[in-house]
């Protein structure tokens, strides 16, 4: 279980998450990016940029 | 290339902004390969000019930024770093203009397409057009910056909004007639069309970034070879090129992506495996510079 | 323990009676009505017409009990007290009589509002509950005045259902003025305005909205922080004030449908639902707080209250979650 840097629940994360992926607080419904992985840290998924795209 | 033999020990990178659906395939069919793969964020990227080349044998660039894209594969080819897909690639499809332009040149029918250079221009590239004409941003992608423009009425609201813009770029002038048809993608990896997908939605913008729903598509020897036609014009590499089907059955190329989505297109073809044709294709490519 | 519900026949009462009725701790004795003496409580409540034995009665003859719950108009308790108090050994009022701990009689009586008065209800035998509104605004705001997040006067937005008017017709609710109301029907100084700064210890700056529903009331307040705050620090705060609350929940999402409270899934049920968002230069936090008036803001708050007074599990005879769709 992880925290969630906006509301500080608690965030189930897979145990093979990996850096820069993103998974959704379920008490807050933030997009959360992934930042590090063991330990797994969380941080406010960035705003998509106005270039993103296939 | 006088580091070939030293780079062949370093793992390959997949360069991704988010690591998403398609970006964990990628890694599992790596694996599957036994071929060592880290993934590295574009946004973390520094390099001096003349300095140590990329630390990576190969690189899938994925990144979700346009821009950076272009310039990580920018500095794999000035390093000789193999990268799917390359900056002319990279170059040709992130820009409607340029895409248009090269499928053009060899021969791929696309919808009626007038250019204007300033917002200025653009009301006479509409009419040139004709109506009802769809308008976008050269640089735009999932299904953002779109209008439908039935009138000059309308023409004159969206392009006296462009040139509110502040940038030159979205002040350019992207017209193309609008015609109704289904939408179709098909997956071009190394020079081979790989499998079709058509997608439905309820409003005219079917992108599935903007909630539509992927179904399989055959894919029938004129698709594929018009798809493989159009992802040898803009460059090769891995491509999701899209098509429009009128209701004649006629085909016409309305873009070519260079970092393709392909999760709606892998659950379409449950049996196809999407990520390891790519990654094989880069491991062949990467043979076959080193060689 | 044996109880009465004095003024059962109105919308609050006829909720105590509800409750009451599947409180396994509980046993309803009497329901007092003047107007419907004699008559099964079935008829004027509807949904308890399962309840065929228990009729309304003269509330002049009170037999003694445990509990008494009234929920008469204004001043009616008042009149009555010394009559209630001799056979009752605790009283729950609903009306707003004794709110006031500075108002006569009000020292005896302790909030009826557990997430704010807990350690005072243990053991309480006089309990007042408080206005639906006021529960609600001082849910939503307490917690941030307690962390020093609001200066100045907070303003409360208040929209409510027509059930909060009671049980007797008038113009205002006539179904054809009132169904497709949004009548602000007190723009400024309504008088849950001293009851919300009593509650909260802030001036509070009421609008008061009639809205078309039936139960339901859903506060708005608008507070000025003296320094920029973060969505992070009003989530502490919360947290802290309310982390083990049973029937407190905070809602505040960043996306999906149903992102701040909405009294539609509350009717029934005995929590608020607490949510929040901050303007993006942290100037501004908008609180929303819903519930459903006669439950969480009348009959549920008595209840609650009363369990724990007793001792009992706080959440016995308020299992009820609501409903969705309604």
């Amino acid at each position: 279980m992880t925290v969630c840097p906006e509301c500080r629940g608690a965030v189930s994360v897979p145990d093979d998450v990996m850096a820069a992926e993103i998974v959704v607080c379920g008490e807050c419904s933030s997009e959360l990016e992934v930042v590090a992985v063991t330990p797994t840290v969380l941080a406010l998924a960035p705003e998509v940029e106005e270039d993103w795209g296939e | 290339m006088s580091d070939g033999g030293e780079r062949a020990e370093r793992p390959f990178a997949l360069v991704a902004t988010r690591v998403r659906v398609e970006e964990r395939m990628l890694f599992d069919a790596f694996r599957r390969r036994g071929a060592a793969c880290e993934h590295v964020d574009d946004r973390s990227i520094v390099y001096r000019v003349g300095g140590p080349p990329p630390p990576w044998r190969a690189v899938l660039n994925r990144a979700l930024s346009a821009i950076r894209r272009l310039e990580v594969s920018r500095w794999c080819a000035a390093t000789d770093t193999p990268v799917l897909n390359s900056a002319v690639t990279l170059a040709c499809c992130d820009n409607k203009i340029a895409t248009s332009l090269a499928l053009h040149r060899a021969g791929v029918p696309t919808p009626d397409t007038v250019v204007a250079l300033d917002a200025a221009g653009g009301g006479r590239a509409v009419a040139e057009v004709g109506y009802p004409a769809v308008v976008k941003s050269v640089n735009g992608s999932w299904g953002r910056a779109l209008a439908r423009v039935g009138d000059p009425d309308a023409a004159e609201a969206v392009f006296a909004l462009r040139a509110e813009m502040p940038s030159p770029v979205q002040k350019l002038g992207y017209t193309q007639k609008f015609l109704p048809g289904r939408d179709l993608r098909v997956l071009v990896v190394g020079g081979r069309a790989v499998a079709a997908v058509v997608r439905e939605a309820d409003h005219w913008v079917r992108n599935t970034a903007r909630g539509a729903r992927a179904t399989a598509h055959p894919l029938g020897p004129e698709l594929a070879r018009l798809a493989e036609r159009s992802a040898a014009a803009v460059g090769g590499g891995v491509l999701g090129v899209d098509l429009l089907e009128d209701a004649a059955g006629d085909l016409r190329v309305l873009e070519v992506n260079g970092a393709v989505e392909f999760h709606g297109l892998a659950d379409a073809h449950p049996d196809l495996p999407v990520a390891d044709l790519i990654v094989d294709h880069l491991l062949d490519a990467t043979a076959g510079a080193a060689s | 323990m044996k109880a009465t519900v004095l003024g059962a026949a109105g919308y609050v009462g006829g909720e105590l009676l509800r409750l009451a009725l599947g409180h396994p701790g509980l046993e309803v004795v009497q329901a007092t009505s003047r107007r419907h003496a004699g008559r099964p409580v079935g008829l004027v409540h509807p949904h308890l017409r399962h309840h065929a034995g228990l009729l309304f009665t003269e509330p002049d003859v009170l037999e003694p009990v445990d509990v008494l719950f009234s929920a008469l108009p204004r001043g009616e308790l008042a009149r009555v007290h010394d009559q209630i108090t001799s056979v009752a050994r605790t009283v729950v009022d609903l009306g707003p009589d004794f709110r006031d701990p500075e108002g006569p009689g009000g020292a005896a009586y302790v909030t009826g509002l557990p997430e704010l008065y807990r350690g005072a209800l243990a053991g309480a035998t006089r309990i007042s509950v408080p206005g639906c509104m006021a529960t609600a605004a001082a849910v939503a705001i307490r917690p941030l005045v307690a962390a020093g997040l609001t200066q100045d006067d907070v303003v409360v937005d208040a929209r409510t259902g027509s059930s909060g008017a009671g049980g007797e017709p008038s113009r205002a609710t006539h179904h054809p003025e009132r169904q497709h109301a949004m009548r602000i029907y007190k723009a400024t100084g309504h008088r849950h305005e001293r009851e919300i700064a009593r509650l909260c210890g802030v001036r509070a700056r009421m609008t008061v909205t009639a809205v078309p529903l039936v139960r339901g009331v859903q506060v708005v307040a608008h507070l000025r922080p003296p320094r920029p705050v973060s969505r992070t620090e009003v989530w502490s705060a919360f947290r802290d004030a309310y982390a083990d609350e049973p029937f407190v929940r905070l809602v505040a999402h960043r996306s999906g449908l149903h992102r701040l409270p909405d009294p539609q899934f509350l009717y029934g049920g005995n929590f608020v639902d607490l949510g929040f968002d901050v303007d993006d230069d942290g100037r501004r936090v908008v609180v929303v707080a819903a519930l459903d008036n006669l439950v969480k803001g009348a009959a549920g708050g008595a209840v609650q209250s009363l369990n724990v007074a007793q001792g009992l599990e706080e959440q016995t005879g308020l299992d009820f979650p609501g409903l969705h769709p309604v």
